[in-house]
């Protein structure tokens, strides 16, 4: 690669680090477990995506 | 708005794909000599990128440029001065 | 290193390679639908084919993106880069099957047409739990179709190739745009700390390597000391250079190459005409400058490809004095024959 586009190319990753583990982060703090609706049918409850969130 | 920008998208694809048909079968070796006498796999292969960038091929074509540009970097552009 | 183009320059290597990769992601797909349709029984097999496809993108990128800063730290792995295009333009169809079955399966059955539908079904825009993340994944996707429909050395060739590099550097958007797609999508459903776990481990590695990589070779940018010896650049010393390879320094605002053969030195740009390869990592093979990445040749004393091939790189004036190798700073047109300086004890 030539200077200025390893130039930008350091720019990108630095800048990409920060977002991306601030994102990451912040996307785990925000996560909520889905209310499970106890209707269900019984064939659904027994999924275990569902099992868990009970 | 959103559907109109739609809209655009689609004649903006539309027209590339169409350009980009009659660019790799008649104009591709006029751009490009190492194009000339190129495989039909090629040409399909080509025909992608050539519908997403046809308004910088038809221009080539236009203008009548027979060979890709060189690159410039650093040391390209100080032999380019040197020589002046 | 083609003067005629074909559709894809076919050898040993590049078939094995293509063959790996295609068998790992049939693999890799079936695995999935099968051990997901045991543990989760109630799922459908657009959905497993939906996740399959996504993850194994996912997968494909994360290796992508690791190839380049692996070699940099590890040229002994320079063959994965070799034919990486292919792995990129893989992991595309791939991320295009899973973009294409998700507009059907989720916006295909409504009032509006499906790409109006992706935009408009969700405009939670102030919410970071419920954030629309399914048109970041439609600009990522968009970005790799940019990629790959101009992967062809004919594209590279008639963008130039810095500026080919820079389209094909956007590649780290779509990275970012495909991380806030996984975290702000299928992360906020997923109760299995898996993904989470993976995901993590593939960020860290793909941004500590690229930063750990940068770090490591930073002191090759630095442009070095003004000229001194008649207007020359002291460069290193002729015992520094090992013979058929090169020592790199950055002189006029770019790196060169000084290499070392038959007891001789020349000096050429570093910048390989193909893909901006760096000529100076590779080794004098049959009496040429053979670039390591995809094996383009240059004569070290012309800067030229041989006939019929018609690359040409800027050349430098050489000379050894008390056994170091200084070099004029003004570089010569490209493919201009530079008289070689002579090691004298060799």
């Amino acid at each position: 690669m030539i200077q200025p586009l390893r130039r930008q190319h350091r720019f990108m990753i630095t800048v990409l680090a920060v977002i991306l583990v601030v994102l990451f982060v912040a996307g785990l703090l925000v996560r909520r477990t889905i209310p499970a609706n106890p209707h269900l049918p019984e064939a659904v409850l027994t999924s275990p995506s569902v099992r868990n969130e009970q | 708005m959103l559907e109109g920008l739609l809209t655009l998208a689609a004649c903006y694809v539309g027209l590339g794909l169409t350009f980009a048909l009659i660019f790799v079968i008649a104009g591709i070796q006029r751009v490009d000599p190492a194009a000339r006498g190129a495989s039909v796999g090629f040409r399909l292969l080509i025909l992608p990128g050539a519908a997403a960038f046809w308004p910088l091929l038809l221009w080539r074509w236009w203008r009548g440029v027979v060979i890709p540009p060189t690159e410039r970097n650093a040391h390209r552009k100080r032999a380019q001065e040197a020589r002046k | 290193m083609s003067h005629t183009y074909s559709a894809i320059g076919w050898n040993r290597q590049k078939r094995l390679y293509d063959g790996v990769v295609v068998a790992g992601v049939i693999l890799y797909l079936a695995l999935f639908a099968g051990v997901g349709a045991l543990v989760h029984p109630n799922a459908t097999i657009e959905t497993l084919l939906i996740r399959g496809l996504g993850t194994c993108a996912l997968l494909l990128l994360h290796v992508i993106l690791l190839i380049g800063p692996l070699c940099r730290l590890q040229p002994q792995l320079l063959p994965l880069l070799y034919n990486r295009r292919h792995l990129g333009v893989t992991m595309f169809l791939v991320a295009l099957a899973h973009g294409v079955f998700s507009l059907i399966q989720f916006h295909a059955l409504g009032d509006l047409s499906p790409l109006v539908s992706l935009f408009v079904s969700n405009t939670r825009y102030d919410s970071l739990a419920n954030f629309p993340f399914q048109p970041l994944g439609f600009i990522a996707l968009l970005i790799l179709f940019l990629m790959a429909a101009t992967s062809h050395d004919f594209w590279l060739a008639n963008l130039t190739a810095p500026v080919w590099k820079r389209l094909h550097m956007l590649v780290y958007v779509a990275y970012g745009l495909i991380v806030a797609h996984v975290v702000l999508g299928v992360l906020q459903a997923e109760t299995s700390p898996w993904l989470a776990i993976l995901l993590g481990s593939g960020l860290l590695a793909v941004l500590g390597l690229h930063l750990w990589a940068g770090y490591r070779e930073r002191h090759h940018d630095q442009e070095l000391a003004a000229p001194n010896h008649d207007g020359w650049v002291d460069v290193c010393a002729v015992k520094d250079i090992p013979a058929n390879r090169a020592c790199i320094a950055t002189v006029a605002g770019e790196r060169i190459a000084v290499f070392k053969y038959e007891g001789k030195v020349s000096a050429l740009s570093n910048v390989c005409q193909h893909q901006n390869g760096p000529l100076g990592e590779g080794e004098i093979i049959d009496g040429c400058v053979t670039c390591p990445w995809h094996g383009y040749q240059y004569l070290p004393d012309t800067g030229a490809s041989p006939p019929p091939f018609t690359e040409k790189v800027p050349t430098f004036n050489v000379k050894i004095v008390n056994e170091r190798v200084f070099v004029d700073p003004c570089p010569n047109a490209p493919g201009t024959r530079v008289e070689p300086a002579l090691v004298s004890n060799e």
